[in-house]
């Protein structure tokens, strides 16, 4: 029956969250994930605890992938939307080697990290020392902290300049900046220096980080302009706006905080279910209600719609699972 | 030699399935999983270590990420009191261990671990010990 | 009155998520304090979002959660009971509810103290600026052309929500009013919801934002007005500015009810839910929120809540012999999650604790706690853990 049925697309944990509050409300969930394993991108971050927890959001992540699996949701993982027809209630999807009868689509698709090439002043692909915060999370992840020792964030790496078309804040890199220099400065015992413009460090998940790093972290205003490459690793060229002038600096390792863009698939899939993006290019919200998208029965969920953290694209994604049950109660009683 | 690991299922077994993956955890050192870390009291770790276990560790959530809000803390007073009357009976205290640790914190667990079984086979020349 | 959920707090989140439950097919009953609904988007509109914007946005909400039992005068009382079954007293009111989620929101409070001030009439919070703006009978007249400053990170540091409303409030003074506009803070907060833009539209009007160099401004009141000492550089000279209205961020405070939510920490695992199951917390009560977040919250919040009354049977986890039961309250102190309490049972024809089954979450602190060995977990018996220990342990 189609107005029972549900098609996720994307399994971040936006997509993930939408799932299980559309399962727990007794639909028939697919979850269409394009790579091989759900979770998104957050499942491969590290966990930033240094003495406690300093909220990052990551273990969430992982707790929706533990409910997941023991979910009625069925997933299919490799999988692709390939085609929509129909209308509110009736729709047929057309997936990798299969069609489902939907009633809604909620589309989680997720975030792309500002390519860190587009900024080659800064010194990423030309110099080893040079990596994005995901890389870094990555090896945290797995290995556990690096043992740089003097190691530099510069910020807003593809945020907040109209001219690239991305004047918004990303919202989500200085938190975790602040939370991966604090983990280096507790387990590797590194001089962590944070360039920025602004620090985004607003709302009480922040404030035990946000005390730590303001007694730990070196905070320069001034982001680097460009990145050298020298005997001892990188040396970074940064107007200092507080003290003032053009200074240069060496470090061991340089951390782009890449911002948050729309994910790649997000153009193609606005044509192919026929729904609007907005002028920074992620998919565009309902004023006042950002779960709807432009097109009856398909909805949004997390950061394809706005640069999200973990914890905001989690809500997203409920709300959009009860805006979906919602709608679809009134399909189905119409 | 071998050790025991009480592990909550939130936290610490997933993170030492990772490890385990990665192939970071001490092969000594066993898993016994429990909803909480605050599920285990001094009798289970005790009986640990009467049936020949050379250490123990408890391992739950890091401190504010506890899904039962202080099930950790809870444990962390439990062991700590049963140190305490280890030390007073004699037993060395340094066989039972706490740890706090995260779904997405493989690498630091798995530090964690291999310390505790570097030391104990360190004290016990690593042929473990009757209790 | 019996409802499935009453919603407490009937701002921008209560009233989203009370409008998503009914649209879900929940009875619902919203308890506000105050005489109307809307909170801060009605008490101070432009705090928010721009005045126009908000109103749009409040006359949506109310129509959204029209066909909930809006109860208004009526601030949450004393509760009891347990999941499933809540009884709540709100004035004269008394319900009994499935669920209860808390969007209370918190109350500001002007400070002037903070700032090293004593209070006066050209010094005004952030939130009475706002009502101030909107108010027609309100003369404003008399700052055309004059110069207005907003101070921030002073009585609530690193305040998302205070940040954008000086934003919004700057923004218009400076098109309403013609003033001069500027902006004192540490770090200027612009991870909201167009708040990026909002911010630039304020600077292409001229607004002038100073940020201290960690040492914040210092203000003297003169015959009609402020003098502002700012240091926007480190160890740097200081700039001297007259103003004629000094704008101040506000204390904080959560407005919580008297009831026993559980232990009371940061907690990053629970979301939406508090420590005690059944009572959920959404809006700027949970976290610092804009007004597109508190909208997104509140739905968040009500799916939350719905999922919660559909799995209400749950299975029992924790259970208590109860003639071995000493009474000594260990259990009923420790639980995180308060489903311990002393009870009769009638087969046993005496006191003892009771595991309320819908609050119960199994977590088994306090079947490690209990000295008389009467709390069993069916989900994880001791007998389980012993078996794990002599047969090596579980290797997965
Ligand atoms: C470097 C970095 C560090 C961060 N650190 C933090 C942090 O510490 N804390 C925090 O709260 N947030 C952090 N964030 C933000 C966090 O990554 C996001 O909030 C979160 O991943 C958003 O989840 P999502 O589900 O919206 O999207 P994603 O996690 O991007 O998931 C989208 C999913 O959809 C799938 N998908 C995409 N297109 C398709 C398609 N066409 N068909 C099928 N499936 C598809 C993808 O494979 C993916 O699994 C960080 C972001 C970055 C870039
Ligand atoms: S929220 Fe983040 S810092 Fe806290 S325990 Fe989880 S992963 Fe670690
Ligand atoms: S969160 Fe920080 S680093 Fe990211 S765009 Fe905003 S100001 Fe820049
Ligand atoms: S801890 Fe045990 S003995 Fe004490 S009140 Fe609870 S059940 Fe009874
Ligand atoms: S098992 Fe946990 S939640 Fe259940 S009654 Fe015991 S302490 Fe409370």
């Amino acid at each position: 029956m189609a107005a029972r049925g549900v098609l996720v697309l994307g399994g971040g944990v936006a997509g993930m969250a939408a799932a299980l509050s559309l399962a727990a409300m007794d639909f028939e969930v697919t979850l269409v994930e394009k790579a091989a394993v759900p979770g998104g991108r957050a499942v491969g971050y590290a966990c930033k605890a240094t003495d406690r927890c300093l909220h990052c959001g990551v273990c969430l992540a992982s707790d929706l992938a533990e409910e997941l699996a023991a979910s009625p949701v069925v997933l299919r993982t490799g999988t692709r939307l390939e085609g929509l027809e129909g209308r509110p209630g009736d729709f047929r999807a057309t997936v990798t080697g299969a069609e489902l009868a939907v009633g809604a689509l909620v589309v989680a698709t997720g975030l792309a990290p500002a390519p860190a090439a587009g900024w080659p002043d800064l010194g990423y692909g030309r110099l080893d020392a040079v990596i994005t915060a995901s890389e870094l999370e990555e090896r945290c992840r797995r290995q556990g902290p690096p043992a740089a020792r003097r190691v530099a964030f510069v910020q807003c790496v593809g945020s907040r300049n109209p001219a690239w078309g991305k004047g918004y804040c990303s919202e989500v890199c200085c938190p975790y900046a602040l939370r991966l220099g604090l983990g280096l400065v507790a387990e590797a015992a590194a001089e962590v220096t944070v360039f920025f413009n602004d620090l985004q460090t607003a709302g009480k998940s922040m404030a035990t980080a946000r005390e730590q790093a303001r007694k730990g972290l070196r905070l320069v205003q001034g982001v680097p302009s460009r990145a050298a490459g020298v005997a001892a690793g990188v040396e970074l060229q940064f107007e200092d706006v507080r003290a003032g002038g053009v200074r240069r600096e060496g470090f061991d390792l340089v951390v782009l905080s890449t911002g948050i863009w729309p994910g790649p698939d997000t153009a193609a899939l606005a044509r192919l279910l026929g729904i609007n993006t907005g002028p920074t290019g992620f998919f565009a919200g309902h004023p006042g209600q950002s779960w709807r998208s432009s097109r009856p029965g398909i909805y949004l969920a997390g950061s394809c719609q706005k640069p999200r953290g973990i914890a905001d694209s989690i809500a997203h994604g409920r709300a959009a699972a009860a805006q979906v049950a919602a709608d679809l109660e009134e399909v189905r009683s119409a | 030699m071998k050790l025991l690991a009480f592990v909550c299922e939130r936290s610490a077994l997933r993170a030492a399935r990772e490890a385990r993956e990665l192939g970071a955890w001490p092969e000594e050192l066993e898993l016994v999983a429990v909803p909480c870390s605050g599920r285990i009291d001094v009798l289970h770790i005790t009986g640990a270590l009467t049936r020949g276990y050379a250490g123990v560790l408890v391992v739950g959530c890091h401190e504010e990420a506890c899904e039962f809000v202080q099930g950790n803390l809870v444990a962390r007073r439990r062991v700590e009191y049963l140190r305490r009357l280890l030390e007073q009976a004699g037993v060395d205290p340094g066989r039972v261990r706490m740890e706090l640790a995260s779904p997405a914190g493989a690498p630091r667990l798995a530090r964690a671990a291999r310390e505790l079984v570097a030391e104990i086979s360190c004290r016990t020349g690593g042929k473990g010990e009757e209790a | 009155m019996k409802v499935e959920v009453a919603v407490v707090g009937a701002g921008p989140s209560g009233l989203s998520c009370a409008a998503a439950l009914v649209r879900l097919g929940r009875k619902v009953a919203v308890l506000e304090a105050a005489e109307a609904t809307g909170g801060t988007l009605r008490a101070a509109p432009g705090y928010l979002a721009p005045a126009a914007e908000g109103r749009t946005r409040l006359q949506t909400l109310q129509a959204a959660a029209g066909p909930a039992a809006l109860l208004t005068g009526h601030p949450a009382g004393s509760l009891s009971g347990g999941p499933g079954a809540f009884r709540l007293e709100a004035g004269n009111r008394r319900l009994t509810a499935g669920a209860v989620v808390l969007a209370s929101g918190v109350r500001r409070r002007l400070s002037p103290a903070d700032h090293g001030l004593e209070p006066a009439y050209n010094l005004l919070g952030l939130s009475d600026m706002a009502r101030l703006l909107a108010d027609p009978q309100a003369s404003l007249g008399r700052l055309r052309g004059r110069r207005v400053a907003f101070f921030l990170d002073v009585s609530a540091p690193d305040s998302l929500r205070q940040q954008a409303a000086a934003m919004h409030l700057g923004i218009a003074v400076r098109r309403q009013l013609a003033a001069e506009v500027l902006w004192f803070g540490r770090d200027l907060k612009v991870a909201g919801d167009g708040l990026e833009a909002r911010y630039r539209e304020a600077r292409d009007l001229g607004v002038t934002f100073f940020r201290d160099a960690g040492r914040p401004p210092m203000l003297t009141a003169t015959a009609g007005g402020y003098r502002v000492w700012a240091w926007p550089e480190e160890g740097g000279e200081p700039v001297e500015v007259a103003i004629d209205l000094a704008v101040l961020d506000e204390r904080e405070e959560p407005c919580l009810p008297q009831w026993d939510l559980g232990p009371r920490r940061e907690n990053s695992r629970l979301g939406h839910r508090s420590p005690r199951p059944g009572i959920f917390v959404t809006g700027s009560l949970r976290a610092d929120l804009d007004l597109e977040g508190c909208l997104v919250d509140g739905v968040a919040a009500a799916a939350v809540a719905d999922a919660f009354l559909r799995g209400l049977d749950g299975l029992v986890r924790a259970e208590v012999d109860a003639p071995r039961c000493a009474r000594c309250l260990t259990c009923v102190r420790l639980c995180p999650h308060r489903a311990m309490a002393i009870a009769w049972y009638r087969e046993a024809d005496r006191a003892a604790a009771k595991v309320d089954k819908a609050a119960c979450r199994g977590c088994g602190v306090c079947v490690a706690a209990c000295p008389a060995l009467a709390i069993t977990l069916t989900t994880c018996p001791d007998e389980d853990i012993y078996r794990q220990l002599e047969s090596g342990g579980r290797t997965t």
